[in-house]
C-alpha cells in the first residue's frame, strides 16, 4: 500500500510542477502576444493601420508601397524600417513575432505563413466605415491598446456628424485611373456619399468597382468630377485617361461642373487619412453649396 | 475577244466592289458616330451639329469623331498591310500580328511611353511604334530568307512575336507604375476607348503617307506573282518594292499600334475574304483589302461598345476570337493544297 502511496504522491507532485511550469510558460506566452515587439506587415492598407496603431519601435518591417508618398501617408515615417514585398520566405526569416495580412490580397499566402508556425492577424479590406472600425479594433487589441485608436474613431465619427445641416447634395462623377469608378460597396463610395454627395456610380447602378464611360459622365452633368491627384512622376495610360482633352473642353465651356482632386494617400486605404479627405470632401460641397445658395 | 471581255468585266467587278465597300465604311463611320454606350437619338446629334453647340456635339467632337476616325484610319492601314505583305513574302500567312511587326511596334511604343519622352516630344510615341515595325520586318527577312515557306515565315514570326512580347512587359514590370499588369493588357490587346484628338493629329498624318506608299505597290506586287526573274525583265526592282512594302507598312502599323495597341488579324481575315473577288491579283486587293479592313474594325469597335461586360471588352480581344478561326480554316486548306 506504502509504495502506492509514495507513487502517487510523486505523480501529483510531478502534474503540479508540470502545471506549474506550463501555466508559467502560459503566462509568458500571453505577455509576449499581448504586446509584440516584431511586427510585420505586408500590404499598403494594413500599414497604415499599424503605424497610426503601434509605437514605431514594435514595427519591424512595413510593405514597401508605404514609403510612397503618393499612396501613403506615413512614407516620412517608415524610413529605417525594412520594407517587404510579401514574400513568405522573406517576412520567415524577418522572425516576427506577429504578421498582419490583408486577407483579400494574393501575397503572401495566409495558409503558407500558419504553416510555417507564424502569428498571424488576417485583415480584411475595409468598404465602409464600421468595417474600418471593426479594423481599428482589431489592430488596437493586438498591438497593445495605446488609445490612438479610439482617437481615430472618435475623429472620424466627429467629422461625420459634421457635414448634416445642409439639404442639397451634388451629383458627384468618381472617375479613377483605367477609367474605374467607385460605387457602391467601395470605401471611396463611403467617403464621397458620406460628405453629403450623390455618387454618379449608384444612378448608373455600377457596382463596388466598374468602367465608366467618360460619355455616361459628360450626360449626366455632374456638378463635381473627382478623380484622385494624377502624378506626373511616371507616365501611366491609367493615368492619361484622367487628362482627356474632352473635360479641358467642356470646362471651358462653362458647363457647371467643379473638378475635385483627392491625394490618392487620403482615400486608397482605410484609417487615419480618411479624415482628411472627408474634409477635403465637405469643404468642396459646402462651398459649392452656398453658390448654388447666392444664385437662388 | 472573249479575254478582252473578261478583263471589262473583272474591271467592272473590281469597281462594284470598291463601291460597295465604300459604302460600307460611310455607313459604319456615321453609325460610330451615331451609336454609343449612351444614346443620343440621330435627331438630336444632328440638332447639336447644326447649331454647333452643346454637349453632345461635344461629345461627338471629342470622344466620338476621333474613335471612328481612328478606327476607320487603323482598319484601312491593317488591312493593306495585310494584304501587302502577303503580296510580297507570297504567302497567305503573312499578317502583322502574326509575323511579329505589331508585336514590335508596341515594344517600341511603350518604350518611348514609360521612358517619358513621348511626354516631352508627343510624335516620339508614332516614331517609336513605326521604328518597331520596321526592324521586325527587316529581322524577319533575316530569320526566314526573302523567299520564306511558310513553315519558315511562322517560325520567324513566333521567335520575333516571342520576343517582343517577353521585352514588352518586361519593360512594363520595370516602370515604377501600379497599373502596369492593366497596360499590358491594352498594349497586347488593343482598344480604341477614350481615345483622343490628339491620338488622331500623332496617328493619322503617317498612316496617311503609309497608305499612299502602299496603294502604288499594286503593279510590282502583280508582277511578282509571275516569278522574280519575270518581274525583273517587267522593270519591277525588286529591292525597290521591297523598300517600299517595309516603309509603307512601319508607318501603317507602326502608327497604329502606338495609339491604340496591337489589334490582331485584320490583316489576315480581310484580304482571305476578298482575294477570290479581285480574281486573285495581289495588286488590285491592296485598295479593296484597306476598305475592308476599315469595315471590319470600324464594325468591331462598334460591337465591343455593346458586347456587355463590366469591365469593357477590349477590340483586340474581338478581332482575335473573330480572326482565330480563319486561321485554323486557312490551315486546314494549306494541308489540302500539299
Amino acid at each position: 500500500m506504502r509504495p502506492n502511496l509514495a507513487l502517487a504522491s510523486k505523480l501529483i507532485l510531478v502534474s503540479l510542477f508540470a502545471l506549474f511550469v506550463s501555466s508559467n510558460n502560459f503566462v509568458l506566452a500571453k505577455s509576449e502576444q499581448k504586446i509584440p515587439q516584431r511586427i510585420v506587415s505586408t500590404n499598403l492598407c494594413v500599414d497604415q493601420l499599424v503605424l497610426s496603431l503601434a509605437n514605431k519601435e514594435q514595427i519591424l518591417s512595413v510593405s514597401y508601397l508605404s514609403a510612397d508618398k503618393t499612396i501613403s501617408l506615413f512614407s516620412e515615417r517608415v524610413e529605417g524600417l525594412q520594407k517587404n514585398r510579401g514574400w513568405v520566405e522573406e517576412i520567415f526569416m524577418m522572425r516576427p513575432d506577429l504578421v498582419i495580412v490583408n486577407e483579400d490580397s494574393p501575397r503572401p499566402s495566409l495558409r503558407h505563413l500558419k504553416k510555417l508556425g507564424l502569428n498571424v492577424l488576417s485583415l480584411r479590406t475595409a468598404n465602409n466605415f464600421s468595417e474600418l472600425k471593426k479594423n481599428i479594433k482589431k489592430v488596437s487589441r493586438v498591438v497593445g491598446d495605446t488609445g490612438k485608436g479610439k482617437l481615430i474613431i472618435s475623429n472620424i465619427d466627429s467629422k461625420l456628424r459634421l457635414e448634416n445641416g445642409d439639404d442639397y447634395s451634388p451629383l458627384a462623377a468618381i472617375l479613377l485611373p483605367r477609367g474605374m469608378t467607385a460605387g457602391e460597396g467601395s470605401l471611396i463610395n463611403e467617403l464621397v456619399v458620406s460628405a453629403g454627395f450623390k455618387n454618379l456610380a449608384h444612378d448608373l447602378k455600377i457596382g463596388r468597382q466598374a468602367r465608366i464611360n467618360l460619355e455616361e459622365i459628360l450626360i449626366a452633368r455632374p456638378d463635381f468630377i473627382i478623380t484622385p491627384e494624377t502624378s506626373t512622376k511616371f507616365p501611366s495610360l491609367a493615368q492619361s485617361m484622367l487628362l482627356h482633352p474632352v473635360f479641358e473642353e467642356t470646362r471651358d465651356k462653362d458647363y457647371r461642373w467643379k473638378h475635385l482632386e483627392v491625394p490618392e494617400r487620403a482615400w486608397l486605404c482605410g484609417g487615419l487619412p480618411n479624415i482628411y479627405a472627408l474634409d477635403l470632401l465637405i469643404k468642396a460641397r459646402l462651398k459649392f453649396g452656398r453658390r448654388v445658395g447666392q444664385h437662388d | 475577244m472573249i479575254e478582252k471581255d473578261k478583263n471589262k468585266s473583272d474591271e467592272i467587278n473590281y469597281f462594284i466592289l470598291i463601291a460597295v465597300l465604300s459604302g460600307l465604311v460611310l455607313i459604319l463611320f456615321t453609325s460610330s458616330i451615331f451609336l454609343g454606350t449612351t444614346s443620343i437619338s440621330i435627331k438630336k446629334s444632328l440638332s447639336a451639329v447644326s447649331a454647333l453647340e452643346g454637349l453632345y456635339l461635344t461629345i461627338i467632337l471629342e470622344l466620338r469623331l476621333p474613335r471612328a476616325i481612328l478606327a476607320l484610319f487603323m482598319g484601312a492601314a491593317l488591312g493593306i498591310s495585310g494584304a501587302a505583305l502577303q503580296g510580297l513574302l507570297r504567302n497567305p500567312l503573312a499578317e502583322p500580328g502574326l509575323i511579329g511587326v505589331s508585336g514590335a511596334s508596341a515594344l517600341g511604343s511603350v518604350i518611348v511611353f514609360y521612358t517619358g519622352l513621348s511626354v516631352s516630344y508627343s510624335f516620339a510615341l508614332p516614331v517609336g511604334g513605326m521604328t518597331g515595325a520596321a526592324l521586325s520586318i527587316l529581322l524577319l527577312y533575316f530569320l526566314a530568307g526573302k523567299d520564306p515557306s511558310i513553315l519558315k515565315l511562322i517560325l520567324a514570326g513566333v521567335a520575333i512575336n516571342t520576343l517582343t512580347g517577353a521585352l514588352t512587359v518586361l519593360a512594363l514590370n520595370l516602370s515604377p507604375n501600379p497599373y502596369a499588369a492593366y497596360e499590358v493588357f491594352f498594349w497586347l490587346l488593343g482598344s480604341l476607348e477614350n481615345t483622343s484628338v490628339n491620338h488622331v493629329f500623332l496617328a493619322a498624318p503617317c498612316i496617311c503617307v503609309g497608305l499612299i506608299i502602299l496603294a502604288t505597290t499594286g503593279r510590282g506586287l502583280d508582277a511578282l506573282t509571275l516569278g522574280e526573274d519575270v518581274a525583273r525583265s517587267l522593270g519591277v526592282g525588286l529591292r525597290n518594292l521591297q523598300a517600299r512594302i517595309i516603309l509603307g507598312t512601319a508607318l501603317c502599323v507602326g502608327a497604329s499600334v502606338s495609339v491604340a495597341g496591337v489589334v490582331g488579324f485584320v490583316g489576315l481575315i480581310v484580304p482571305h475574304l476578298l482575294r477570290p473577288a479581285v480574281g486573285h491579283s495581289p495588286g488590285r486587293l491592296l485598295i479593296v483589302s484597306g476598305l475592308g479592313g476599315a469595315t471590319l474594325t470600324l464594325a468591331a469597335d462598334i460591337s465591343v461598345r455593346f458586347i456587355a461586360t463590366g469591365q469593357g471588352l477590349q477590340l483586340g480581344v474581338l478581332t482575335a476570337l473573330l480572326g482565330a478561326p480563319f486561321f485554323i480554316l486557312l490551315v486546314f486548306k494549306l494541308r489540302e493544297d500539299d
